[in-house]
């Protein structure tokens, strides 16, 4: 036996180090969640969603870099805002099938009610399920229209101005971070009145698709007025976003509506969202 | 020795159904069982104790602080396991406890150690890189017990960690309980419907029924020192039990094989025999055995009858 070898002792040890507070603990719930959303440390049937929700948002973003590179000199590269167009449906999908996967699961595991006689209590657990859910969703709303940005700017099409250097990035954030919010918000709010994704999703599908048609009926052959846009949770974002970009409208007819009142609006359903997700969780924990 | 958790005229009400009326108790350091039938209070009480849950009336103070407005400082102290295991089923074991070492305020480092440390104790080797959907429930139940462990708690509350285990995994689970309380050093609550199951690693029992504490104490003093003489007979314990309580004494038959007398010295074996003889029995066996928790209370039923 060598003279270097030795027991190691392998029997259970007392803890003695440093213990953290709530803050630490909100951090590591929305870093977690955020991976558990992404199907990370997951098998490989919880990456399939996410992975194909964003490779449904990065190649439409990947054509505009592609397209911009190729395009002859002097033509001016898609707009921003042009990514929206074609990325909302895969946007709308990728909310309906991973926001309930961030909250679901802990009612229907058990997990919730541990999380609360841990660090956490309700109001730290929904503002932490809440971070994630903008944080994940800003991968797809944000991220790749950032990601035009570095392009543009690298083929020299943008930002044309110093004015517009401090414009464009703060229209990306904004219209970006808003559509997150907007979504994240509304779909953990319906995912928060059940247990089970399938049904989560279900609800949130049928929220955007019932109010798209709802407003089409309304605005078409009932003649409603332009303002019902803002009952309408699947093109009020869409519209901000427009908004954001100066542009009159998003296709949606309600260019006459004043942009303060799509903003507030946009602001009252997340404040509905958020009310509704704090009433769902109050009374599981304590203080 | 200052008591873990005090709790003084304590009630709870869910609506118009009172789940805890009047609970007083002490809860010293060692392994204590909380015993009661479903829906005698015991989930409520833990709740309680971690604060997640608030006393309609009287006091509660565990740890030196009161549940309520300790909140997490509190709570990151205590290590609970509930009653159901349905863990996410992809999520691996050590995943799985290292992040809730993570939300009682463990450091990532320090957590990912702990995690591993800790399944090894519960019995869980290589198993512990296992998705938790792939193991047993015993398995699982020892993931449960590590997660309530991995943060070195002072007081330990495991609500009915038996639940679902056959025969051979429960008694691997009480052992393990057991050892956590002695070995280890943790203060252990440990809740279930099953006297036997708490008495075996149990030093003291708080006996819910109700929503009432009806017994409370270690299980010495229960037990109180009683040696009861432990009759066998061929046939006829049934008709010996109750010559017996005929003479006053409280004997109680098993079966037609078995009685017990709870024995004060007092003449009891004398009174046996005689009864054999009277009765014509054969006997087969007369012996000073260890009281059970169950046998002490099954023969204050008989005497309050």
């Amino acid at each position: 036996m060598s003279a270097q070898a030795q027991i190691a002792d392998r029997r259970f040890q007392h803890y003695e180090g440093k213990r953290l507070g709530v803050g630490y603990s909100f951090l590591r719930l929305v870093l977690y969640s955020i991976g558990w959303v992404l199907g990370l440390k997951r098998t490989s049937r919880y990456k399939i969603i996410p992975t194909l929700a964003l490779v449904s948002v990065y190649v439409p973003a990947a054509g505009f870099v592609i397209g911009a590179a190729l395009s002859p000199p002097g033509t001016p590269p898609p707009p921003y805002y042009a990514f929206y167009y074609f990325t909302l449906t895969a946007i709308y999908i990728f909310v309906a099938f991973t926001m309930p996967e961030l909250i679901c699961p802990d009612r229907r595991h058990g997990t919730l009610r541990m999380y609360m006689t841990s660090n956490l209590n309700p109001a730290v657990y929904v503002a932490a399920k809440v971070l994630a859910a903008w944080s994940v969703l800003a991968l797809v709303t944000v991220v790749p229209v950032i990601i035009l940005l570095v392009t543009y700017s690298l083929l020299g099409y943008d930002p044309g101005s110093v004015g517009d250097w401090f414009k464009t990035p703060a229209q990306i954030l904004g219209a970006g971070l808003e559509l997150a919010i907007f979504y994240g918000t509304i779909a953990l709010a319906i995912s928060s009145l059940t247990d089970r994704n399938s049904f989560a999703s279900a609800g949130i599908i049928l929220t955007f698709v019932l109010s798209g048609a709802a407003l089409g009926i309304l605005q078409g052959p009932l003649k409603a007025p332009a303002w019902v846009l803002l009952v309408n949770v699947n093109q009020l974002p869409a519209e901000f976003v427009a908004r954001i970009y100066q542009l009159n409208d998003f296709g949606t007819g309600a260019a006459k509506v004043p942009t303060w009142e799509v903003a507030a609006a946009a602001a009252a359903w997340v404040l509905v969202g958020l009310a509704v997700l704090a009433y769902r969780y109050r009374g599981e924990g304590g203080k | 020795m200052a008591p873990i958790a005090i709790a003084e005229h304590v009630q709870r009400k869910y609506g118009q159904v009172l789940a805890l009326s009047d609970v007083s108790f002490e809860l010293q350091k060692g392994v204590t069982g909380l015993l009661g039938a479903n829906g005698a209070g015991k989930t409520t009480l833990i709740s309680l104790l971690l604060g997640v849950l608030r006393p309609d009336g009287g006091k509660l103070e565990v740890l030196g602080m009161d549940p309520l407005k300790a909140g997490w400082r509190l709570r990151q102290r205590i290590g609970y396991a509930p009653e159901d295991d349905r863990f996410p089923p992809d999520v691996k074991a050590n995943e799985l406890v290292r992040h809730f070492a993570e939300m009682r305020g463990i450091p990532r480092s320090s957590a990912v150690l702990r995690a591993n440390e800790v399944l090894i104790e519960v019995g869980l080797g290589e198993e512990r890189f296992r998705p938790i959907g792939t193991m047993s429930t015993g398995q699982r139940q020892r993931v449960k017990l590590a997660q309530a462990l991995v943060h070195d708690p002072e007081l330990v509350l495991l609500d009915e960690p038996t639940n679902g285990l056959d025969p051979i995994q429960r008694d691997d689970m009480l052992a393990m309980v057991r050892r956590i309380g002695t070995d280890l050093g943790f203060t252990v609550l440990i809740s279930s419907h099953l006297l036997g199951e708490v008495e075996q690693v149990s030093d003291n029992i708080l006996m819910l029924d109700g929503g009432k504490v009806v017994r409370s104490g270690s299980v010495k003093s229960l037990l109180g020192g009683e040696t009861p003489l432990v009759v066998e007979v061929v046939s006829g314990a049934v008709r010996l039990a109750e010559l017996l309580v005929a003479k006053g004494y409280a004997a109680t038959a098993s079966d037609d094989l078995r009685l017990t007398v709870p024995s004060s010295g007092d003449g009891a074996q004398d009174t046996v025999v005689a009864g054999i003889v009277e009765l014509d029995l054969e006997m087969r066996r007369m012996e000073h055995g260890q009281a059970t928790l169950s046998e002490l209370f099954d023969l204050e039923e008989t005497q309050a009858r």
